[in-house]
């Protein structure tokens, strides 16, 4: 074989090697993306980097020292921050279950000030522990709140809980025929 | 028409199959090396509200709206006042000063019933994770505990419907502790109420949500059931911290 010729298929061969090497990064990337797609819906869009290290079976292909580790310790600390609001959010409503099941003013006062809690979460407990606590004084309030607020479902759920409350209740309905008889 | 029976038996058998995402719960923790003691036991206790309105017919035989929550149940049943209601085991049960008064579901006067049709769980790389779970699920209400005799109970509805609940677990480290969030809201359920003045039946609408954190978690061995005012469960892992 002719010299230029072995030389020119070298040529080709080291070509083919390079444009591997090149696009072999591009091709774990969507994969990664899909495991971390499945793990944190609400994660803000994680970096390649991140994407990586995520995935353990992609580190392994990974030199040491290669990752920079603050991006990593970004994406802990956001969990472990929606964890904790998860938490304190929970002990809010740990609360408001506690004082729907008493009878006096100050619970009932403590109740509806969850009614404008910045958590959208705690608010739709704070309405349902409206309702549970079963006093009719509760209505003025949710009416002035559903007058005020732009979000049609919490409106919808201040109104119906106004609806709820003005019903009799069965225990009324009780008395009053027992008080009949 | 005639309302359908409870059957405790069953009920107590779908309780064991509620809640497949709290089993898979306990699975997680137990992969990350929590207690045995809690694993074994898996109890949890959610709080619940129970929320319904039932059609009656008045004195004057003029059909009226009525609605029913926790406290009506509580006062149907004698339950002292602070009293509250939450899901245990599968069962409705009435807790009072931190422990279980009365058993609704064992006494045949309430159950709730929540049967998984579809769950996922995801897990982030720090241990915690997320499971979401659908199912349909039922209620049932019979105040004098008689299912076999709809007319021997004051009251009596059961409404049937679906679910949707989650199963949060954070894990804790070095400072601070983990613990798990469980919620669950009920949609679109509907039935029918006796109505003991007409001895008929009439439709109800009804909604249960319950929600608890690390909190209500139990752990109990032969003990009776008591609520703890223990903190939160303590996960530790063996993963190391990432750098």
């Amino acid at each position: 074989m002719r010299p230029k010729i072995v030389i020119l298929i070298l040529l080709a061969g080291l070509a083919g090697i390079i444009g591997i090497m090149l696009v072999k990064p591009q091709l774990t990337a969507p994969i990664a993306t899909k495991e971390i797609s499945s793990t944190a819906a609400s994660a803000r869009p994680a970096s390649e980097h991140e994407l990586m290290a995520e995935s353990p079976g992609m580190t392994a292909a990974i030199p040491p020292g290669a990752i920079n580790p603050a991006p990593v310790q970004l994406v802990v600390d956001e969990l472990e921050t929606n964890a904790e609001h998860e938490a304190e959010v929970q002990v809010k409503i740990d609360r408001l279950q506690e004082l729907q099941a008493k009878d006096d003013p100050a619970s009932l006062n403590a109740i509806l000030a969850e009614l404008v809690n910045p958590h959208q979460e705690v608010r739709a407990v704070a309405v349902e522990a409206t309702i549970q606590f079963g006093n009719r004084n509760a209505i003025p309030t949710l009416k002035n709140l559903a007058a005020t607020t732009t979000d049609n479902d919490e409106k919808r759920a201040l109104l119906d809980a106004v609806d709820f409350l003005s019903l009799p209740t069965l225990t009324e309905v009780h008395a009053a025929s027992q008080g009949l008889q | 028409m005639k309302i359908s029976k409870i059957v405790t038996g069953c009920t107590l058998a779908a309780g064991l199959m509620v809640f497949a995402s709290v089993q898979a719960q306990a699975q997680i923790i137990a992969s990350n090396n929590v207690a045995d003691s809690i694993v074994a036991s898996n109890d949890v206790v959610i709080p619940i509200m129970v929320k319904a309105t039932v059609l009656s017919l008045n004195d004057k035989s003029k059909m009226q709206k009525v609605s029913f929550s926790d406290k009506d149940l509580l006062n149907s049943v004698g339950a002292p006042a602070g009293s509250t209601l939450a899901y245990w085991q599968g069962n409705i049960v009435v807790i009072f000063n931190n422990a279980v008064w009365q058993d609704l579901t064992t006494a045949g006067i309430a159950s709730f019933v929540l049967t998984a049709l579809s769950d996922k769980t995801t897990t982030g790389k720090n241990g915690s994770s997320k499971s979401a779970e659908v199912g349909t699920c039922s209620l049932a209400f019979f105040s004098s505990g008689d299912t076999n005799n709809v007319t021997n109970n004051a009251d009596a509805f059961e409404a049937t419907g679906t679910y949707a609940a989650s199963v949060t677990t954070s894990v804790g480290n070095n400072n601070n502790n983990g613990g798990a969030t469980i919620k669950f809201k009920t949609s679109d359920m509907s039935g029918v109420a006796f109505d003991r003045s007409s001895g008929t039946t009439l439709p109800v609408n009804a909604i249960v949500t319950g929600s608890t954190s690390g909190k209500g978690l139990l752990i109990t061995t032969n003990a009776p059931p008591v609520l703890t005012n223990a903190p939160p469960i303590t996960v530790t892992t063996n993963t190391p911290p990432a750098a």
